[in-house]
């Protein structure tokens, strides 16, 4: 378990504090996979570079399975690293050396065996499907194998956490979904609590549990990925949600003044997203809907669905049907203005 | 017209008169070589780490270092090695000949060196560094199996700039009883106006020179896998 305590980093610049950090308190539980999500500049770097103190916090506390990492001896330190993994937005691979020799590497800085480190890097290279790549040198590697050479590596020591400092960030979408996957693998496989940061949604999305939103070194937001998805509070969780939610058309011209019209925005989880409930809806009173927009993605194995629809009728029957659709667990936002109310 | 007979008894008498200077040359560069470099290296290697952020971040040493490594490439080498002469009597029991030049030569090549050695250890990706901080590496771990390795081929490149360079300075140490092909230039082409002899040893530094710049690409580009 990672507990963070009233963790503050200050930057002393030209003589000017910055702050970067700002009293986080953090649980992270074993074999979860935690994400701190944030716009550039939020700090996120900040924070995971505290968990293995290559950032030393200004203030507070990190224990890591109850070792409090703050006050390590370096050579404590040393080896308590060994057992954190860490892998980077740019890879951060020895050039010159081949990726058996950079796999290699963590286990040659911790004195193993020859043949111990034979063993454990051809394992690795399976591990990672770069069986084929063990004499190449990181150069005749695309991004998403370099990233493979990076997180076998990081395994090498075999460690309980994986720090994962946006290693999606600058490869493709495709290449991005097959690290996911390798990373949710390693989670299931080993156990391995993984801590990433990232700007991306489909990070998010797709791997973690649960999530801390980050802005100007606060803590904003945190939860589980489904509670935030589907109801996030704050500006920036909005914003960073704003693909996944229905956005007006802007050629679309709501008429406040006509009371037989409205527009609404209905967002469902879960099992509701699987009923007919709009379909219901329009048997049941007497309304019209036109669907203006609407998508559902998944998140984990859930599914979260936005819409918006145009629903004309009489006045009292829109307000009976809102009222039904709130019944059936949908989120409501009428639109005034072309704004949500 | 000169019969050929003549002509290699001339280049015969050339050669013998240019075997011993050019071997005292080769002597004083490769020994100049080896002990400025290893003093040069670690100097070179403070500089980095001592450096604002770095391994081991020392601003007071780094500037210290940093002037004397300034101020001692300031002095100009004729004056150095003649400030160098107490030293070199010191160590090898004279202040002529090659061996007493090697002292001198090392001594002036050392914070060339340092700077060279500095430059390319710069060179290297601070997230290769974090990569190895962040496996539990020591600093020496980071040094001599990160840093080193990763700015090999620079180093290489390093290395051929300062033999090239002590080359240059051992003719200087030649004019003030060094010897080597400096040492003969000045005593037979400038000082006898053997034009022939001067344009020979010119000749042979070019050589030397288009030589070692060749081996030091050939050797940099192999060992550079990025």
């Amino acid at each position: 378990m990672i507990s963070i305590k009233n963790l503050s980093k200050i930057y002393n610049t030209n003589g000017k504090d910055v702050v970067a950090l700002k009293d986080i308190n953090l649980t992270i539980n074993d074999g979860e996979i935690y994400g701190i999500m944030g716009l550039s500049g939020a700090g996120k770097s900040s924070l995971i570079r505290c968990i293995n103190m290559l950032e030393k916090p200004t203030t507070g506390s990190i224990s890591i399975n109850g070792t409090e990492m703050t006050k390590l001896s370096p050579k404590e330190l040393r080896e308590m690293r060994k057992k954190i993994g860490m892998i980077f937005q740019h890879f951060n691979l020895l050039m010159n050396s081949t990726v058996y020799e950079n796999i290699a590497f963590p286990l040659r800085i911790s004195k193993a065996k020859d043949s111990v480190i034979k063993k454990r890097v051809n394992e690795l290279l399976e591990v990672v499907d770069l069986e084929d790549k063990k004499y190449a040198y990181p150069s005749q590697l695309s991004g998403g194998q370099k990233q493979r050479v990076g997180i076998a590596r990081a395994l090498a020591n075999n460690p309980h956490i994986i720090l994962s400092d946006e290693a999606t960030s600058a490869l493709d979408p495709t290449t991005t979904e097959s690290i996911l996957n390798l990373l949710r693998n390693i989670n299931k496989q080993y156990g391995i609590t993984i801590v990433v940061i990232t700007h991306e949604m489909s990070v998010i999305r797709n791997l973690c549990d649960r999530i801390a939103v980050l802005e100007n070194g606060i803590i904003i937001e945190e939860g589980n990925v489904i509670d935030i998805f589907s109801n996030p509070s704050t500006e920036t969780s909005k914003r960073f949600l704003k693909d996944m939610i229905a956005e007006l058309p802007p050629d679309i011209l709501i008429d406040d003044e006509n009371p037989n019209e409205e527009i609404l925005r209905l967002s469902f989880f879960g099992s509701s997203s699987n009923e007919p409930v709009i379909s219901h809806m329009i048997k049941k009173f007497d309304v019209d809907v036109n669907i203006i927009s609407g998508n559902i993605e998944r998140v984990q194995n859930s599914q979260i669905g936005n819409l918006l629809i145009k629903i004309n009728g009489d006045p009292t029957s829109i307000k009976d049907a809102i009222k039904f659709l709130a019944k059936n667990n949908l989120r409501i936002e009428v639109l005034k203005n072309g704004i949500i109310q | 017209m000169v019969s050929s007979s003549n002509t290699i008894q001339y280049l015969i008498n050339l050669w013998q008169l240019m075997e011993q200077p050019l071997w005292e040359s080769l002597y004083m560069v490769f020994f100049s070589t080896l002990f400025s470099v290893l003093i040069g290296l670690p100097l070179g290697i403070i500089l980095v780490i001592t450096d604002k952020g770095h391994l081991s971040e020392n601003i007071k040493l780094n500037h210290i270092l940093g002037t004397i490594i300034n101020i001692m490439r300031s002095v100009p080498f004729i004056i150095l090695i003649i400030a160098i002469f107490p030293l070199s009597r010191l160590i090898v029991g004279t202040t002529i000949g090659p061996t007493a030049a090697i002292v001198a030569l090392s001594v002036a090549a050392a914070p060339f060196v340092a700077r060279v050695i500095e430059s390319s250890l710069k060179e290297v990706d601070w997230g290769v560094i974090e990569a190895s901080i962040s496996v539990g590496a020591t600093i020496p771990q980071i040094i001599f199996k990160v840093m080193i390795p990763e700015s090999l081929p620079s180093l290489i490149l390093g290395v051929t700039l300062t033999i090239i360079n002590i080359l240059g300075y051992s003719a200087m140490a030649g004019a003030i009883g060094g010897g080597g092909l400096g040492d003969l230039a000045i005593r037979y082409g400038y000082q006898r106006y053997e034009t022939d002899v001067l344009i020979a040893t010119i000749i042979v530094l070019i050589v030397f020179v288009e030589i070692v710049q060749r081996l030091g690409n050939y050797l940099a580009k192999k060992v550079d896998k990025r």
